[in-house]
């Protein structure tokens, strides 16, 4: 799985910690999920969905393997 | 299955050496006196236990400190994760700091020590009670943000284990599940040794050997049990 993570923030200029604030989750969380060491619940995509106004599939893309 | 050869042959060598290091114990004739070894053994057990306590107590201090700092950008990140590691540092340093006082406590009252050890063994248990006691009050301070449960409440761990999110629950599991595994092992030799102990020294071990083995016996139960109801 590859995410936008560190895009996103850099975009919207914000570290993990603002980040893991406005998603209310930790700042490990984020930390493991952008070196990706840990694939998020649908509960913590869609907090990190919310704070970028963007679809989760587009924050956490899955190579097509990864699907079948 | 050449993974189970291998894991077969290693039981099979363990098997050996267990058998012949036991037929060599029970044909010797000799005897380990480990009481020369008690009077530097709780000097070094104790000063190892006060290097841990004065570490944990800076470790506190310098949380607080980072915790004040008014940081952002990648500064703050960087402050964050410090203040993480130096909490885990803490509760490590802090723990391992009883266990010890512990150890050199009931070495003062099993053996013939100067009352000043048993005395410096207690005041160190004490303090590291203490700052393990006041770590997780730390929390508050690192995380201000966050509901977090207060630490004179009865179900502390239960409700901090809750309010935990899936990132931090994945590593505590991570760490849970080595410790869990690690533990085992380490209790079953810790049980081989004091049999062998037993033996040379002529010393029976037996309490020791039957509290380990309740130990191991209620550990994973209660381990089997809480996955196999889910």
């Amino acid at each position: 799985m590859k995410t936008r993570l560190k895009e996103l923030r850099a975009r919207l200029g914000i570290n993990q910690t603002e980040l893991a604030k406005r998603a209310k989750i930790s700042r490990q969380t984020v930390s493991l999920i952008e070196r990706g060491e840990f694939m998020p619940s649908l509960l913590i995509a869609t907090k990190i969905a919310r704070v970028f106004k963007e679809p989760v599939e587009e924050i956490f893309q899955f190579e097509e393997e990864e699907l079948k | 299955m050449k993974k189970y050869g291998s894991l077969i042959g290693q039981l099979v060598i363990g098997a050996l050496i267990g058998f012949f290091g036991m037929l060599a114990v029970l044909d010797g004739d000799f005897r380990i006196d480990l009481s020369p070894y008690a009077y530097p053994g709780n000097l070094i057990i104790l000063a190892a236990a006060a290097v841990l306590a004065v570490f944990s107590a800076y470790r506190y201090v310098s949380i607080r400190n980072l915790a004040k700092q008014d940081l952002s950008g990648e500064e703050e990140d960087a402050a964050e994760g410090r203040m993480y590691r130096h909490y885990a540092d803490a509760s490590l340093a802090s723990t391992l700091a009883i266990l010890f006082s512990l150890a050199s406590m009931s070495l003062s009252l099993l053996t013939t020590q100067p009352l000043w050890l048993l005395i410096f063994g207690l005041v160190l248990i004490a303090f590291s009670f203490i700052i393990s006691g006041i770590l997780p009050g730390l929390m508050k301070n690192m995380y201000p943000e966050r509901d977090l449960p207060s630490i004179t409440d009865k179900k502390y761990a239960e409700k901090l284990l809750n309010v935990s999110d899936d990132g931090e629950k994945h590593i505590m599991l991570g760490g849970l599940y080595k410790t869990h595994i690690t533990m085992n092992s380490l209790l079953l030799g810790a049980i081989v040794l004091l049999l062998f102990y037993s033996i040379a020294s002529d010393s029976s071990q037996l309490f020791s050997i039957f509290i380990i083995v309740g130990i191991l016996a209620i550990t994973n139960t209660q381990y089997q049990f809480s996955i196999r109801n889910k």
